[in-house]
Order: structure tokens, then sequence, then C-alpha cells
């Protein structure tokens, strides 16, 4: 593609040059016998020109035929080239293939090894588990059965102990009940008498302000006036 | 058993003032009862005469003899207290019957001597109130004394009551065995306002861990004159169990009068104000007695929170200034501001805590420094920006930020916010979310955001990781990126 | 003036007495050093009266107007200086017992200017109660019968149908 561009470019410039040259003879052609005369009558620079013409038309020739064969040779390498590309991929693809195809034979082999392996040693342990367990039952059994046998025992002492015991308990706070009852009558009935007590004194002293006050004589009175006196003097009250 | 009792007659009385013979050995602050069972207290010691108070009202006629009693002037606490409005003398005003004394009833004398250096210890950790004005801007300590001062009617009792109820709210929230317990002293008010404030705490069932300690002002002087005292001893009882304790005493200035108007009677020569010569001693002895105390003796704090109630064109006066100088700094409530609709109505600028910053965390501490110098040069610009028609940029971005912070600082009454929640929802002034909106756009979404900080999970984890922050610049980047969900949150 | 007042104190024995006594004199004295009519009726009664003119004699013939103030408010004093004993009473008696009652008191007690300030309780059944110095003692029937409570419930006791 690359070298094509330029190519093109080359064939296209060169056969604008043809044609625009051809078309210039063609013209100059209608006069061809003016050609000569034109060339005899020409001046110096009108002949320098004739012969660049000649020139260019000759290299232009030259440019393209070199090209067209440039190109052909191009088209025929880039064909060929192609198809070796094209050999190459296809046999590198198929030896992608192969090797991939290998491979996987190789893993799905090992799966299924390992796979059987593993369901075998699933099988043995499956098979001892069985066994243990069907032992544990056996020895569970019997240890069960001798455990639920003192345990009875076990429970029987105990019930009677506690039997026994809360019969002693109830009995004793039954007791302390009483006692602190007992107490707590007597220490009501302990002051209610004090209160009665009282009140029999209180009610004395007025049964006796009233009655007595009346009933002393004036020299009961001053009797018993003395008398306080004498106490107050021997207890040194007034000093 | 000696069987002589001590006795004495009256020689004079007045109103409640007696004066009585005899008593020979008896001391200050026993307690004297008459035939009639009319008791008083013994307040001084004259040569051949016997000063006694009297608590309950009733006619003593000279001549009565009175007996010596017992007991001293003091008052039965234990648990059973809580939940119960008493009188300075132990006795239950609430209507709901006599209170149940256990076995393990206490007699605490009302006349203590407050607890010495070696007792107290550095206060190192905050006391969350849940007002965020407070938490941030002004921080109170456990074991600080502020006074609470305002007018009248600038919401100092709501405010009060709102300390009360977010304490509740904190003790049902927290797993700390020994809770906070709130003491309410109301001095010399009115019954029907005592009435009034059992109701809204029980309303709110922040009566749970409070005790009320009440003298209306129908009770005789000595009895108003008490209160503070009572209430100190109920707090020193709770505070050696290891309770930290909050006294809300309700209002020093209505004491300072009853004990003018007692002192007046008694002939006391009168001082500044007719007040007398011992005002000071009164009040600060009391105040002594909170604080913060060492695990030796009982660990835990008494905060204590006198009120008072002053003209604010002048509080020069003589209570006023005695009680911030011996106070950790006051709170300044006016009800210009709470017009405004500002609540709780505090100047921020003329408020001040001297003991809170040491407890603030480190984040807390300096996103308030940036609040409080954002709200200094909004105040300087205040004046700028009502002559100039076309602020600078700069001068409108404080101007809005000022007025973003007073919208969040706005907080109802009976709301509880969380520290974490208060100090994110501050910062957010300071993103760009919140750059170009309007205080009106923080009025409509405050409570949404409030929620989504709480419980939106997307917005949670900022809450959760509050104190992984190490500076405020860093929790203004977190919430940077939130930017986008906080906006899809908050259509304008 | 210490004559006077131990011519007063010797037949006085209850603070009432004294204090009613010490008012007579003063008005009597007023009246008779500064009122222009001495021969209006005082309103004494006849006790008084005698009383009064016990003492005149030897006492009050050197008072003249000018000592006449001075020696009541003396007076006064030592009345309120004058030790009482307060004695609760469960009756009323009558003034000549009182006396008796006060004379003794004075022998036995060693105090010979001790005066009673006589008080009325009921309540005390018989005996009396002292108050001295500001200490009160009950030495009354009501008192005994507290102290002897227990022998008293035990012989009630005696008569009760179960225990």
């Amino acid at each position: 593609m690359e070298v094509f561009l330029p190519v093109t470019a080359i064939v296209i410039s060169s056969t604008l040059a043809l044609i625009f040259l051809v078309l210039y003879l063609k013209e100059r052609g209608s006069g061809h016998e003016n050609l000569h005369i034109d060339l005899k009558d020409l001046d110096p620079g009108g002949q320098k020109n004739y012969q660049l013409l000649n020139e260019a038309i000759k290299k232009s020739q030259e440019m393209l035929s070199a090209s067209e064969s440039e190109s052909l040779k191009m088209i025929a390498n880039s064909k060929t080239n192609i198809q070796k590309l094209e050999e190459e991929h296809t046999k590198e693809l198929e030896g992608y293939i192969k090797q991939f195809e290998e491979s996987i034979k190789n893993t799905s082999a090992q799966v299924s090894q390992s796979i059987n392996l593993a369901s075998s040693q699933f099988n043995t342990f499956l098979q001892q588990l069985a066994e243990k367990s069907q032992q544990f039952e056996a020895a569970n059994e019997q240890a069960t059965t001798v455990r639920i046998e003192k345990m009875l025992d076990q429970l029987e002492t105990k019930l009677s102990d506690f039997l026994l015991e809360s019969e002693q308990k109830t009995t004793g706070a039954i007791d302390l009940e009483l006692q602190s009852t007992r107490q707590l009558i007597e220490t009501y009935k302990q002051q209610q008498l004090k209160l009665i007590d009282e009140n029999i004194i209180s009610m004395m002293e007025r049964t006796m302000a009233l009655v007595i006050g009346k009933r002393l004589t004036l020299k009961d009175q001053l009797d018993l006036v003395y008398e306080s006196l004498e106490k107050a003097k021997l207890e040194k009250f007034i000093i | 058993m000696n069987q002589t009792q001590e006795v004495g007659y009256v020689q004079s009385s007045r109103d409640f003032l007696v004066y009585l013979d005899g008593l020979p050995s008896i001391k200050i602050n026993d307690l004297v009862e008459n035939e009639q069972g009319l008791r008083g207290w013994i307040s001084a010691l004259l040569k051949n005469q016997v000063e006694v108070l009297m608590v309950d009202s009733g006619k003593v006629t000279p001549g009565q003899m009175f007996k010596r009693l017992p007991a001293r002037l003091s008052i039965n606490v234990g648990d059973y207290l809580l939940g119960r409005a008493v009188n300075p003398l132990g006795i239950a005003i609430d209507g709901k019957g006599p209170l149940t004394r256990s076995k393990t009833t206490n007699l605490m004398e009302l006349e203590q001597v407050a607890l010495g250096i070696r007792s107290r210890q550095f206060i190192k950790e905050q006391f969350t109130t849940g007002v965020s004005l407070i938490d941030c801007l002004i921080p109170l300590g456990k074991g600080q004394r502020e006074l609470v001062m305002g007018d009248a009617h600038s919401g100092k009792t709501g405010f009060l009551i709102d300390l009360i109820v977010n304490q509740s709210k904190l003790n049902r929230t927290s797993n700390k065995p020994k809770k906070t317990i709130c003491i309410y002293a109301s001095i010399g008010k009115p019954a029907a306002s005592v009435r009034n404030l059992i109701d809204v705490l029980r309303a709110n069932k922040a009566l749970e861990y409070s005790v009320v300690i009440a003298a209306s002002s129908s009770e005789p002087a000595p009895m108003i004159f008490l209160t503070p005292k009572a209430a100190f001893s109920v707090a020193e009882f709770f505070q050696r169990n290891g309770h930290d304790v909050l006294l809300i005493l309700d209002d020093l200035g209505t004491h300072a009068k009853i004990y003018r108007e007692m002192s007046l009677l008694g002939f006391k020569s009168p001082g500044r104000e007719s007040y007398p010569g011992d005002i000071f001693y009164q009040h600060a002895h009391l105040m002594e007695r909170a604080g913060s105390f060492k695990a030796g003796f009982g660990g835990a704090s008494i905060t204590a929170l006198p009120v008072i109630e002053l003209d604010l064109n002048d509080f020069t006066t003589l209570i006023p200034t005695s009680l911030m100088s011996m106070t950790d700094g006051h709170l300044l409530f006016k009800s210009s501001l709470r017009n405004q609709g500002l609540q709780p109505a505090i100047d921020i600028f003329l408020s001040v805590s001297r003991v809170g910053r040491q407890t603030q965390d480190r984040l807390t501490n300096s996103i308030s420094a940036r609040i409080r110098s954002t709200l200094t040069q909004a105040e300087e610009l205040q004046t700028v920006s009502s002559f100039s028609a076309e602020l600078p940029i700069q001068t409108q971005l404080i101007l809005r930020q000022k007025r973003l912070l007073d919208e969040i600082l706005k907080q109802d009454p009976l709301t509880y916010i969380p520290k974490e929640v208060q100090v994110i929802m501050l910062s957010l002034v300071y993103t760009s979310f919140l750059k170009d909106k309007d205080h009106s756009f923080m009025e409509k979404y405050k409570n949404n955001l409030i929620n989504a900080f709480l419980t939106n999970p997307t917005f949670n984890n900022i809450t959760k990781s509050f104190y992984t922050f190490k500076s405020d610049q860093q929790l203004i980047n977190a919430l940077e990126a939130e930017t986008a969900k906080l906006n899809e949150l908050c259509p304008s | 003036m210490n004559n006077l007042w131990q011519k007063i104190i010797t037949n006085t024995y209850t603070v009432k007495t004294l204090k009613n006594r010490v008012r007579f004199l003063r008005s009597y004295l007023n009246r008779a050093k500064f009122d222009q009519n001495p021969n209006k009726e005082q309103n004494l009664s006849p006790e008084e009266l005698i009383w009064i003119e016990s003492l005149a004699e030897e006492h009050l013939l050197d008072v003249d107007t000018k000592s006449v103030s001075p020696m009541m408010d003396e007076l006064d004093e030592m009345v309120e200086k004058t030790e009482a004993l307060t004695v609760y009473f469960p009756f009323d008696p009558p003034s000549e017992e009182i006396d008796t009652l006060g004379s003794w008191m004075r022998s036995n007690f060693g105090k010979s200017e001790l005066i009673m300030d006589i008080k009325y309780d009921p309540a005390l059944i018989g005996g009396c109660a002292l108050v001295w110095k500001g200490l009160y003692r009950d030495f009354s029937v009501r008192k005994k019968i507290q102290d002897e409570k227990q022998q008293i419930l035990d012989s009630f006791r005696k008569y009760a149908p179960n225990s």
C-alpha cells in the first residue's frame, strides 16, 4: 500500500504529461509541415525549447515503462507474501490447537484419577465410622444403665435425708415463731401494765387531791407542812 | 437522781422578750418552758436576770414560773426529714402527720461552731445547675457561697426552684449512692407562698430529695430568727453522712430585719441603719458553716445560696454589702432584663463567681472566655450600631453573635440542659452554620437543636465525645463538619 | 435606818406583807409630813395603824421632810435585796399560822431575815414545795406518792383478781 501510492502518483503524473504532450503535438502536428519550417523559422530559443520537449518526451516514456514494470513486480511480490503469511498462520494455529487439546486431555485424566482416589478414601472412612459408632452405642448403653442404677440409689438416700431435715427445720422454725410471739405478747402485756400502773397513780393523785384537800383539817395540813420543812432542813436545802 | 429542778420567775416581759430571775446554772441556748407549755430559749445572761426569747406565742405575765428543760436549742434530724416541711424546732408543718422517728434520730444543736481550716478542702467539683448561663459563664463550685441578689419580681425564687428541680432530675439519672439534698429555708415569708412552693416542688417530683424549713411571717420573731440556723444544722447532718447539700436561704434581708426588731426591743444599741452591732456576725457565722469538707469530716459539701432583695438604685446599703463581702461571688438579677424576656434575668457583667472558674473543665473555660469577649465587644459596639446605618461586616457579625448568644442563654423555667449540650449550643455561634443566621432562627430551632444533640445518633457522638476535645477550636471544627446535616435539620 | 429595818422585818414573814407595810409606811409618812391637813382621816385598817404606831415612837421622831424620800428609797432597796423563799402550799394558810411558820423557818434554817413568797398549788395534795435560789424542790405528798409508786402498786396488786 505504501509503495502503491507513490507508484500511482508517478504513473498519473507521467500519463498527464504524456497527454499534454500528445495534445500539443497534435496541435503542432496539424501544422506538421510547418514543424520543420517552424524549426527553421524558430529562433534559437524556440529551437532549444523543441529540444527540451523531445528530451522530456523520451524521459517520460522511460519512466512510464519503468514504473509499469515496478508495479507489476510489487503486485507479484505482495501476492506471494500474503500467501506465505497465510500458510504460516495456519500452521501456528494448528500447533496451538494441538497443544491445547493435549493439555485438556491430561488434566481431565488427572481429575478423574483424584476423584476416584477420594471416593475410595471416603468409602473406607464411612466404613470405619459405622464400625466405631456401633461400638460406641453398645458401650454407652452399658454405661447408662449402670449410672441410672447409681442415681436411683443416691436419690433414695437424699430424699430420705431431706425429709428428715425439713421436718427438723419446720419444727425449729415453729418453735422460734412461737417464742417470739410469746415474747411480743409479754412485752405488750408489760407495756399495758405499765400504762395501767401510771393511770392508777395519776388517778390516785387526782382523787387524793380532791378528797384529801377537803378532808384534811388545818392541823393536819400544817403537820404535813412541818414535816416537809423538817425534811428540807435535813437535806440542807436552804443554805 | 437529782430531784431539784431549776426554775425562774418572770420579772418583766415585753412581747417575745422575757426576763427571768433564778435559774442559777443555766447557759445560753438552753430551753425553758412555763406552766402553759410556752417555750423560750436563753439568749443572754444579765447580772441578776436571764433574757429569754419566746418561740411560742402566748401571754407571759410577771410572776409566772419557767422550768428549765433538759434539752438545748436543737432540732431532730434524720432521713425522715426528706420530702417534709418543718419549722425551725423540728415540728412538721405540712399537714402530713407527725414525723416518723426512726431509732437513729439525732439531735443537732442549732448553734454550731463552724469547722476550722483543717477540715476544709479545695473546691474542685463544679455544681451543675442545668442552666446554661450559670454553668458556662458564672460557674458554681460545690461548697461555694453565692449571693443571689436582685430587685423585686426579677425571678429569683423561680430560678431557685429551677435549681432544686434540676438537682432532683440529676439525682434520678445519676448512679451515685449519695444524692444531692436540697434544703430550702423560707425566712419570714407568708404562709401562702410556702404552701405554693411545696406544691410546685411536689408537682415537679422534686420533694423526694428536698427539705423545706419554714417560719412564716405570722410566727414570733425569735422563731423566724432561728430558721437559717436550723437549716444549716440539717445541712450539716446530711453533709456528715456524705451527701452534697444545696442550701437556699430566702431571704437574709428579712432575717436581718427580724434581728433588728429583736435587738431594738432588747434595748441593744442600734448602729448603722439601726441594725445592731453584731449583725455582720449573725450572717457571717452562718455562711462559714458552708464549704467543701475533707473525707475525715464527712466529705461532701454544703453549697449555700443566700438571697437578698434590694433596690438596684442603691445596693451599697449595709446588709447587701456585708453579704457580698462574706460570700464567694454574687448573681445580680434585674427586673428590667426580665421584662425584656431574658430568663434567668442575670446581668452577666455585674455578676461574679470567685471560686467557680477553677472547677470548670478547660474546654468550657475556653468557650466561656470566648463568649465573654464577644459579649464585651458587642457591648462596646452597641452604641456605635445605633448611630451608623451601614456597619462594617465584622461589627455586624459580633452584634449578630451577641443576639444569638442571648437567645441561646435564655432558658425556660423548669428546663434542664446537660452541660455538654450547653457548651455545644454556645459553640455553634462560632461555626459557619450560624454565621448568617439571625436570632429569630435560633428562637425557632433552639429546642430542635437541643433535642438533636441529646438523642439524634448523628449528632450524639459529638455530645458523647465531649470530654475528648482538647481545645475549643477542636469542638468548633467537629461542629463545622456537621454543618450540612445541621442545615438539613433546620431548613430556613 | 438599820433599826427601822430590823423593827419592820422582825414580825414580817412574807414578801407580800413586807411590800404592803413599806407602802403604808411611805404613804403615812408622806401624809404626816407633807399633808396640809393632818387631821384628815387616813384610810388604814386597825392592824396597820397599830403597827405603824408601834414604829412611830422610836424611829420616826427624828424623820423630817428632807429625809423621808431617801429613807423610803433605801427601805425599798433593802426589800429588793432580801432573799425570798418561794413556798407552794396546797391550801391557803391563815395569817397567824403564816407567822408561826415564818418564825419556825427563821429559827430552824438559821436565817433571821428570811421571808416567804407564798404561792398556791392544790395539786401538791399536802405538804409544800420550796424554791430557793432558783432551785425547785418538791417535798409534798404528791412527790411521796411518786417516789413510793412501786410499793403502792404492789399493795394494789394484792387486791387484783388474777396475778
